[in-house]
């Protein structure tokens, strides 16, 4: 319940947004974080930061969104990266080449 | 595991793992020596071998598998890509995951529960390490339908080099990933399962925003380069067949075939090449025909191998061996029993023939199909002592020769345990450190020799080190002090019997018990499973020289010409491996060539004693012999053959008339068998020898497995059931020590030695003379320089010493009746002689020392005496002996100058 009150966590700082989303980016929650995306997104100035640290997998729609809310700074001209990637998230990540587009650091261990 | 999957095709794939495994680990250990330098072949069957063994698992959807051979074909994919440098510690890796892979082929079913997150872990480090990325060079971007990349030209080169199709593929993420349950990472994984991934593209520019980028189904583009036809690869992507397109690659053909022959090297900075999209896919043939000449030829023999072998189960194969023995065992029943008809039934002597010659020859190609290189079992120990070596920090080599040599499958499995401990035990114990080899002069590295050959219709294997070798002295205190032998037995025992008690029980040299030995039953094992073969295993060793085992084998256990023999009304059969000759001695030749040393009978068989065994004895049979009168079988009670009646003995039973002497009787002449076992020969008394047969060796029931003298039975053509000889068990049964023979024979050839020289030493080249009338003298040639004719009047007297004018010089002179008591020279004589000694260590021209004064020269001859001390004494007088029927007295003439004071300057 409380996943589905606040599905993402947004933080905003010199013009930087951070968003983290609480759960994996698949089918049943892109839609909720799309639009928390969105919203968030109209208050960014510099950049973009999708913290991934709080997903564990994702989906083809999850690819999607990563890849619309890229395209959108895109056409914002605000840079994009991604952070806190687990390892399956990176491998994903490099085998479809999104590394090239945007940065994206691997979550780090303890 | 799926459900449709037939339990015999998953044992096909198991079978057909594991083959590839066994071809894997030498390859590795190539790669591995080698490095950079390795031929590409070399890499590309490892890798091909780990593909294979990927995709069976897939299929049948072993997970675990699956996974960890998905992980080695990704280091190796870098290996091969030249990505991924063969270092000491990747190959570590990579060998502990082929572990966990023979691992769950041993247990198919359990293969899941094969522990493999840490070579996983392992493998995926190294992939990341080095980075898994495909593709980073890209800068390239679709164009309508004839879409452009960039690709890595190297890794594209490299493809092609294997014979890989390349191919584009589509996949969009909803449809043919969501819309399929998949996930992006499950969708990726699996077609990383079909072949090489070179690139992905997303096309950015199509990509919606944000707001409305989730109606949109993306398009991933995938080039991929597989070994699979384009409809195959297709299926394997799980995608539809119009989305999988081949390249257009004959830019890149052309150029791979223009650089093929100086080898491309990974470059730092890669080149891209383009590569362009055609509508239509290439036919397969072209494809072909442009790999370049080394694959294409190494695939065509892959093709024709495929079609000359098949794959046979071993229970099938054993089954049709069973049933080949009972054809033989009935070809010869049949034989024997119609044999009498050949001249009633016409063409029964051809059919006969023909049927004997079919089953002969069936048999003999069944017993092929069971046999396998040695080379099956050899080809394991390069890796075992490759982590032996790490671990142990030793450096050792090991050298095979006769890999080729073929034995039946069930010794060739028999052979693992043994040779693994003899192997292991050469590297842990018998191989010193580097250290320690280059204290003592030898190269740092140790050489463990391999070796298979034929001999005598037998497999020889030797395992040669060249390590410390065994201290015979330690082996017998740690026997001692572990009980295995009394210290009155360890007094008697020879150095070869002490070698051998590393074979004993419970036996071991080690002080602590390891990882790699020391719990002293690997060499127990060793004997153990080798004379359960029938076969034999000794050691030679050489203290800081090394050390030999040998074992010497049947070739197969199942069909095996035996020699046929009697006693009393009983047959047993020899395996004919065993047998070295047959010996006829004659009853009348008993008393010379029988005989008892230490109360064990032995044959002098060309200069060396045999011992001998009466089978009969041996085995409890009550022995009997054809009474030479009556010709009737009668109770033999004599306890030993050795006659041992003296000539008189004889002379009187003569004159006792008690008739013929049995022990001279043609019908007591005896029939020896002699026997080999490992490098001992011995014989066996035998009543009878009937003929060789090819016997079926049966098992023994397990009431009578645990009997020495026997290893096993068959059926005889008569039907008649007998029981197989264990020429080893018999000589154990029959208490033989061939040491002591050995100490015997060893004793007998140094009294030879000793009489040879005796008689040398009585034999001599004198000069015989006269010194007084009457009194003969006799001195060695070889002690004599000249015989000198002087007339008595050119002596002069110096003082109390007589010269004479010889050469120019004074020569002084000695009369043997100033030195002992012999006559004086008669004083009438005019003329004298004079015996210049030899003196040892002068040449010819050396001024002589003296000369000894005679009346007379006898003669020069060679005589054989003895010499006999006389009465007097004297210098120089060796003795006396009777010569041409005269006393002689033999002098030494250079004692004789010396006791006269003549030999003042000489040595």
């Amino acid at each position: 319940m409380a996943a589905a009150k606040s599905p993402m966590k947004t933080q905003k700082a010199d013009g930087t947004v951070r968003l983290n989303p609480n759960g994996d980016l698949v089918a049943s929650t892109v839609e909720t974080l799309r639009d928390g995306m969105l919203k968030a997104l109209d208050a960014a100035k510099v950049a973009v930061v999708l913290d991934l640290s709080s997903s564990k997998q994702i989906d083809s729609l999850g690819i999607t969104l990563v890849l619309g809310l890229f395209k959108s700074c895109q056409k914002k001209e605000l840079a994009f990266s991604i952070e806190g990637a687990n390892a399956d998230l990176l491998r994903v990540f490099k085998l479809f080449n999104l590394t090239k587009f945007f940065p994206i650091a691997e979550a780090t261990r303890e | 595991m799926s459900s449709f999957a037939d339990e015999s095709i998953i044992a096909d794939f198991v079978a057909e793992s594991r083959e590839h495994l066994s071809t894997i680990e030498p390859d590795l250990l190539r790669m591995e020596q080698e490095g950079a330098k390795v031929n590409s072949e070399v890499i590309n069957r490892v890798f091909r071998a780990i593909h294979s063994i990927k995709g069976g698992a897939g299929f049948f959807a072993f997970e675990a598998l699956k996974k960890l051979s998905h992980a080695m074909e990704g280091v190796l994919m870098q290996v091969r890509d030249g990505k991924l440098k063969v270092a000491a510690a990747v190959m570590d890796v990579v060998f502990a995951s082929l572990d966990r892979l023979k691992a769950m082929l041993d247990d198919i079913e359990a293969s899941d529960n094969v522990p493999y997150a840490k070579e996983l872990a392992s493998l995926e480090a190294i992939l990341s390490g080095q980075g898994v990325v495909i593709g980073e060079t890209v800068k390239g971007h679709e164009k309508g339908t004839q879409r452009d990349f960039d690709l890595d030209a190297e890794i594209v080169r490299s493809a092609l080099r294997k014979g890989m199709h390349i191919f584009r593929a589509i996949a969009y993420l909803h449809r043919d990933i969501r819309d399929k349950g998949f996930t992006p990472l499950a969708f990726l994984n699996n077609a990383l399962s079909v072949g090489t991934c070179l690139d992905a593209f997303i096309d950015i520019e199509a990509i919606a925003d944000l707001e409305h980028c989730l109606e949109q189904d993306l398009p991933v583009t995938l080039l991929f380069a597989t070994v699979l036809e384009p409809d195959l690869a297709a299926l394997g992507l799980k995608l539809p067949v119009a989305q999988v397109k081949a390249l257009e690659l004959d830019a890149l053909r052309e150029e791979v075939k223009a650089k093929a022959k100086p080898k491309v090297e990974p470059s730092p900075a890669p080149e891209v090449v383009p590569v362009i999209v055609q509508p239509e896919p290439e036919p397969e043939e072209d494809v072909l025909a442009e790999v370049l000449p080394e694959e294409k030829a190494s695939r065509e023999v892959a093709k024709d191998s495929g079609n000359e072998t098949l794959r046979v189960r071993v229970d099938l194969l054993t089954n049709l061996m069973n049933l080949a023995g009972e054809l033989v065992l009935g070809r010869n029943q049949l034989v024997r029993a119609i044999t009498d008809y050949h001249h009633e039934i016409p063409g029964l002597g051809a059919i006969l023939q023909n049927v004997n010659q079919v089953t002969t020859e069936m048999q003999e190609g069944i017993m092929q199909t069971r046999m396998q290189p040695i080379g099956t079992v050899f080809s394991r120990f390069p890796r075992i002592i490759r982590d032996m070596s790490r671990q142990l920090e030793k450096q050792i080599e090991v050298h095979i020769e006769g890999a080729e040599v073929e034995l039946d499958k069930s010794i060739v499995e028999m052979l693992v345990d043994p040779l693994t401990h003899i192997i292991r035990n050469c590297a842990d114990h018998a191989i010193e450190s580097p250290a320690e080899r280059v204290k003592v002069k030898k190269d740092a590295t140790g050489t463990i020799h391999l070796h298979a050959f034929h001999e005598g219709g037998q497999i020889n294997i030797t395992v040669h080190d060249d390590g410390r070798g065994i201290n015979a002295k330690k082996v017998l205190a740690k026997a001692v002090a572990k009980g295995l032998v009394t210290k009155a037995q360890a007094a008697e025992m020879t150095e070869r019997e002490i070698v051998h008690l590393v074979f004993a029980p419970g036996f071991s040299m080690a002080e602590q018990v390891s990882e790699i030995s020391g719990r002293g039953v690997g060499m127990d094992v060793v004997r153990t499973n080798v004379e359960q073969l029938g076969g034999h295993v000794e050691v030679e060793t050489e203290l800081g020289m090394g050390t030999t085992v040998r074992l010497r084998l049947p070739l197969t256990l199942a069909i095996i010409p035996s020699m046929i023999v009697g006693v009393s009304d009983h047959r047993f059969a020899i395996p004919q491996v065993n047998v070295v000759e047959f010996v006829w001695v004659k009853a009348s030749e008993v008393s010379q060539r029988i005989e008892q040393v230490q109360g064990a009978l032995v044959l002098r068989l060309r200069d060396k004693l045999l011992p001998l065994v009466r089978l009969a004895d041996v085995l409890g049979i009550q022995r009997v012999f054809l009474d030479p009168e009556s010709g009737e079988p009668k109770v033999d009670r004599r306890e030993t053959l050795a006659d041992r009646r003296t000539e008189e003995d004889k002379a009187l039973q003569e004159v006792a008339g008690r008739g013929q002497d049995r022990r001279t009787d043609w019908r007591s002449d005896h029939n020896i068998i002699v026997l080999r076992v490992g490098k001992n020969h011995y014989g066996v008394i035998v009543d009878e020898l009937y003929d060789i047969e090819e016997i079926v060796v049966k098992p023994l029931s397990g009431f009578i497995q645990g009997t020495k003298c026997f290893s096993g039975a068959t059926i005889l053509g008569d039907g008649r059931v007998i029981m197989i000889l264990d020429g080893g068990g018999l000589a154990t049964a029959a208490n033989l020590h061939f040491t002591d023979l050995q100490v015997e024979e060893k004793r007998r050839a140094e009294e030879e030695k000793l009489n040879a020289a005796l008689k040398a030493s009585r034999r001599r080249s004198v000069i015989l003379f006269e010194a007084a009338l009457g009194e003969r003298f006799a001195v060695p040639q070889d002690h004599v320089l000249r015989l000198e004719r002087i007339l008595k009047s050119k002596i002069e007297l110096i003082g109390d010493r007589e010269y004479i004018e010889y050469r120019g010089e004074g020569l002084p002179l000695v009369r043997l009746d100033q030195h002992m008591q012999v006559r004086p020279l008669q004083a009438e004589l005019g003329e004298l002689f004079l015996v210049i000694p030899k003196i040892p260590g002068q040449n010819s021209t050396t001024r002589p020392s003296g000369g000894i004064l005679i009346s007379e020269i006898l003669d020069a001859l060679d005589v054989e005496v003895e010499l006999k001390p006389v009465a007097f004494s004297g210098p120089g007088l060796l003795g006396s002996a009777v010569v041409q029927e005269h006393l002689t007295l033999f002098l030494d003439p250079v004692a004789l100058l010396k006791a006269a004071g003549l030999m003042g300057d000489v040595a």
